[in-house]
C-alpha cells in the first residue's frame, strides 16, 4: 500500500498463480471498485523464461510490453528494462520498472512511462504491507 | 470534470482533453496553475502516473509549463494555440460527419440555432451546480 502526502492510498497486491509459474502484481487506487472498465487498474505479470526473469504489462494504453530483469549484486534492486512491445504505441507505452526490496514489509516501486515523442514521465511509490 | 471515463483512449488522453476543455472555457486562464498530481489523482481515484501523463502531454503540447519548485502554469498563449487546433481538428474530423447528418435530417440554420440556444440556457442552469470541480479548489 502506497500512500501519499495528502491521503491518496495506492494499493499494490502481489500475488502467486499458476502453480509458481507466476506472479500477478495489480495497481488499483484505494477505495475503487473492482470494475476495469471504469477504473485503471494496470496488471502486470511476472514469470520466469529460461533465465530470465521477465514481466508483461497490460497496460490501459492498449499495449503489453515486455520488460527483461537485472539484478543488483546485493539482489535487493530488480531493474527491468524495456524488450519489446505488442499492440499499438499511439499512446505510449510502459517502459521501464525497478523494485527496490527495502524490508520484508517494505518495498519501493518505480515506474517509467514512455510518452509519444519519447518523454519519459516518472512515479514512484513507496510501499508498505498491509496483510 | 465528469469522474466517468470511457474506453475510447487511455484515462490520461481524456484527463488531457478535459483540462483542454476547461482551458477552451475559460474555467482556467492562462496563468492559473493546474491542480497538483496528488490532489487530481485522489480526487479522480486514479494512479498519479496516469495525471503524470496527462499533464506531460500537456506540456508536450505547449499548453502548460512546469515552475520547478512551484506546480505546473498554463501558458500565454494556450487558449488562442488550442481553439487554432481544435478548430482545424473538429473542421477535419467531425464536421463532415456531422454536416452530413445535418443534411440527411434536412435540418435548417433557424432549426439549428434555436436548439443551440436551448442548449446554452440548459448549460447555463448546470453550471450553477458545478461548483465542485476539483481543478478549482486549490485556486
Amino acid at each position: 500500500m502506497h500512500e501519499m502526502g495528502d491521503g491518496t492510498v495506492m494499493q499494490i497486491s502481489l500475488r502467486v498463480t499458476s502453480r509458481g509459474n507466476a506472479l500477478v502484481h495489480e495497481m488499483k487506487e484505494a477505495g475503487t471498485a473492482d470494475d476495469p472498465a471504469r477504473y485503471d487498474h494496470p496488471l502486470t505479470m511476472l514469470y520466469l523464461d529460461g533465465d530470465r526473469l521477465l514481466l508483461t504489462h497490460y497496460c490501459d494504453a492498449g499495449n503489453r510490453p515486455r520488460m527483461v530483469a537485472r539484478t543488483s549484486t546485493d539482489g535487493k534492486t530488480v531493474e527491468f528494462d524495456f524488450l519489446d512491445v505488442s499492440g499499438g504505441t499511439q499512446f505510449g507505452h510502459m517502459h521501464h520498472a525497478v523494485f527496490t526490496i527495502i524490508d520484508a514489509n517494505h518495498h519501493s516501486e518505480e515506474w517509467s512511462y514512455m510518452m509519444p515523442g519519447d518523454k519519459l514521465v516518472h512515479a514512484h511509490f513507496d510501499l508498505k504491507r498491509t496483510q | 470534470m465528469d469522474r466517468e471515463w470511457n474506453d475510447s483512449q487511455p484515462i490520461y488522453r481524456q484527463l488531457r482533453d478535459r483540462v483542454v476543455a476547461m482551458i477552451l472555457d475559460g474555467v482556467l486562464k492562462e496563468g492559473d496553475p493546474l491542480p497538483s498530481v496528488r490532489n487530481v489523482a485522489a480526487e479522480y481515484r486514479v494512479n498519479p502516473l496516469t495525471v503524470l501523463k496527462g499533464y506531460q502531454q500537456l506540456v508536450d503540447e505547449g499548453l502548460v509549463e512546469t515552475k520547478r519548485g512551484l506546480g505546473i502554469f498554463i501558458n500565454t498563449g494556450a487558449r488562442k494555440l488550442l481553439l487554432q487546433g481544435e478548430r482545424q481538428k473538429f473542421l477535419a474530423e467531425e464536421w463532415p460527419r456531422v454536416h452530413a447528418t445535418i443534411q440527411r435530417l434536412g435540418l435548417t440554420p433557424d432549426e439549428l440555432e434555436a436548439a443551440a440556444k436551448r442548449r446554452s440556457s440548459s448549460d447555463g442552469a448546470q453550471s450553477k451546480t458545478a461548483e465542485s470541480n476539483p481543478l478549482n479548489k486549490e485556486r
